[in-house]
């Protein structure tokens, strides 16, 4: 759990995060042969300044090892938004385009030391959704190119679904894509602000997240207990211990078995979530 | 811990390992949840990791380890407690020096004396002091007590695994003889409680230290403990079977860790 206070007059900012994630049942396939990785990757920075930075990335499942590039990017552009908000202090005067420029340019130089064909290794390693928040005594920002969820007080917003399926990849801008031929705006980073003051909680997640919504009346598999809302991990005890988040998606996902089956748990897909509480003491 | 919900961790745990309805009944009553419960020690919310290795020693306290005997070719007298005190300190020592020694937790208790500590955090396990947490207790009464101290680690392992938290097991059997003063449990009932820590998650050792008389092969093998260790009965021998047993809890304890450890050890 990360903590970071800012003073402003008489008032100081408090920003606590927790974060996990859990690898979906499609993907350790449990009593199958066979798996592939958590293809979900995050960062997330608190700084002394008070600034709290959180990407969550999560890896096209097409990708032969899209875990590699949503593992590298999201504390890639964790670090070049940190270096904006240097310059520039205030969050809102974030140059998105710019931003968006730095990243691609970073993975790309990565991606040219991993083969030949350039285009080839982006489709392989590094398409990925991108979603995050930036907050500051002044505003919260919520960013991404993609699918995903971002929470506010509560409240989920899902962002998709994309026709096809098929979300936008950051990185399509080297490989080219129809999915950027049809609307050019999905090549950008989307923007939504909010209020510091107006917020008690916030949260991102992968698409994983739709599905952590949508099972909140089942049970933990192998237990009569109740999932419950997505609204209870933004409350204390989530907070007091830092692996409390981690252990509520693997309890999820735990397989049991019946009969000589082996019963997978309620989560297919990568699930991430990043949860931070908004206070000022 | 509430006892209700004690017994449901031992209920729970006993159903998965295919232990006996005699046994389960055994491992649930009361005497044995109020003895459990005393080393019950931290809880899974309290803990803040997301693996743990969970480090039992039942270590045996009865009057021949204080008992005074005379080497033969030294014509000195010695006795053992020291040897069992230095050595179950080495193996905290020998753990403190892995890496993942911060997600271990270690519970101490004697056959006799009750619980030295309930499960604490590796760093503030208590160490074993002859004369002061290690006296003389009597009686050995290894079935009872190899009872509740595998109960206790199936109720804290089961605790853990239900919240979502990576288990592993390691517990260790010290004795100089043959059971002795025990009222409630047979031998079958602690190997068929035993058979639920001999896997790649869970590890069982006994340590004998020879009497003269007991055969402990046979001893532990009735019990259901198939890793053990030999010691011949002086202090020098008690020592290096305890660092070996250290070795064992420290490889346990090491992220390429595999079962079988133990290497060349066996009933």
């Amino acid at each position: 759990m990360d903590t970071a206070v800012t003073s402003e007059a008489s008032k100081r900012l408090r920003v606590q995060v927790v974060s996990a994630t859990v690898p979906g049942t499609e993907h350790i396939l449990p009593g199958r042969p066979n798996w592939k990785n958590n293809q979900d990757g995050f960062a997330v920075s608190s700084q002394p300044s008070g600034i709290t930075i959180a990407v969550v990335c999560d890896g096209c499942s097409g990708g032969e090892h899209s875990e590699i590039g949503a593992q590298l990017a999201a504390p890639i552009l964790v670090q070049i938004l940190e270096e904006e908000l240097a310059q520039r202090i205030v969050a809102s005067r974030l140059h998105w385009p710019d931003i968006r420029n730095r990243l691609i340019h970073r993975l790309t130089q990565v991606a040219a030391m991993m083969g030949c064909d350039l285009q080839k290794v982006v489709r392989d390693y590094f398409l990925f959704t991108t979603i995050g928040f930036i907050i500051t005594p002044e505003g919260v920002l919520f960013f991404y190119i993609g699918d995903g969820v971002y929470i506010v007080n509560g409240v989920p917003t899902v962002l998709g679904p994309f026709p096809d399926n098929a979300p936008p990849y950051l990185m399509y801008a080297v490989t080219g894509s129809p999915v950027f031929d049809r609307d050019p705006s999905l090549a950008h980073f989307r923007v939504r602000r909010y209020r510091t003051i107006d917020i008690k909680s916030v949260g991102i997640g992968c698409d994983g997240v739709e599905d952590l919504i949508r099972v909140s009346d089942r049970c933990f598999p192998g237990t009569n207990e109740v999932v419950g809302g997505l609204g209870q991990v933004f409350t204390p005890p989530f907070f007091e211990n830092p692996d409390r988040l981690r252990r509520f998606l693997a309890r999820m996902n735990k397989e049991t078995a019946q009969g000589s089956r082996v019963e997978p748990g309620l989560l297919p897909d990568d699930t991430t979530l990043v949860a931070a509480i908004v206070d000022w003491i | 811990m509430d006892t209700t919900d004690l017994k449901g961790l031992l209920v729970s745990a006993a159903s998965d390992n295919e232990v006996c309805p005699s046994t389960t009944a055994l491992l649930t009553d009361a005497s044995t949840l109020r003895q459990i419960n005393r080393g019950d020690g931290i809880t899974a919310d309290e803990y803040t990791g997301s693996e743990v290795y969970i480090v039992t020693l039942l270590v045996d306290d009865s009057g021949s380890i204080f008992e005074q005997r005379e080497d033969k070719q030294t014509k000195k007298f010695y006795s053992n407690e020291e040897a069992v005190c230095l050595g179950h300190n080495e193996i905290l020592g020998a753990l403190l020096g892995t890496k993942k020694r911060g997600s271990t937790i270690v519970s101490t208790r004697l056959l006799n004396g009750g619980v030295v500590s309930p499960y604490v955090m590796l760093e503030h396990a208590p160490r074993l002091e002859a004369g002061k947490n290690f006296v003389d207790g009597g009686a050995t009464p290894l079935m009872d007590q190899m009872v509740v101290v595998i109960g206790s680690v199936l109720a804290k392992a089961r605790e853990f695994e239900d919240a979502g938290i990576v288990v592993r097991t390691w517990t260790l059997v010290v004795t100089d003889g043959r059971d002795y003063g025990s009222t409630k449990a047979s031998a079958a009932d602690v190997a068929n409680l035993a058979g639920s820590l001999n896997s790649e998650q869970h590890q069982l050792l006994g340590l004998g230290v020879s009497d003269g008389r007991t055969d402990f092969k046979e001893e532990f093998r009735n019990l259901g403990v198939v890793k053990l260790i030999l010691s011949t009965n002086d202090p020098s021998a008690i020592r290096s079977a305890m660092r070996l047993a250290s070795q064992s809890a420290a490889a346990m304890n090491q992220p390429s860790a595999v079962s079988g450890g133990l290497g060349g050890f066996g009933a």
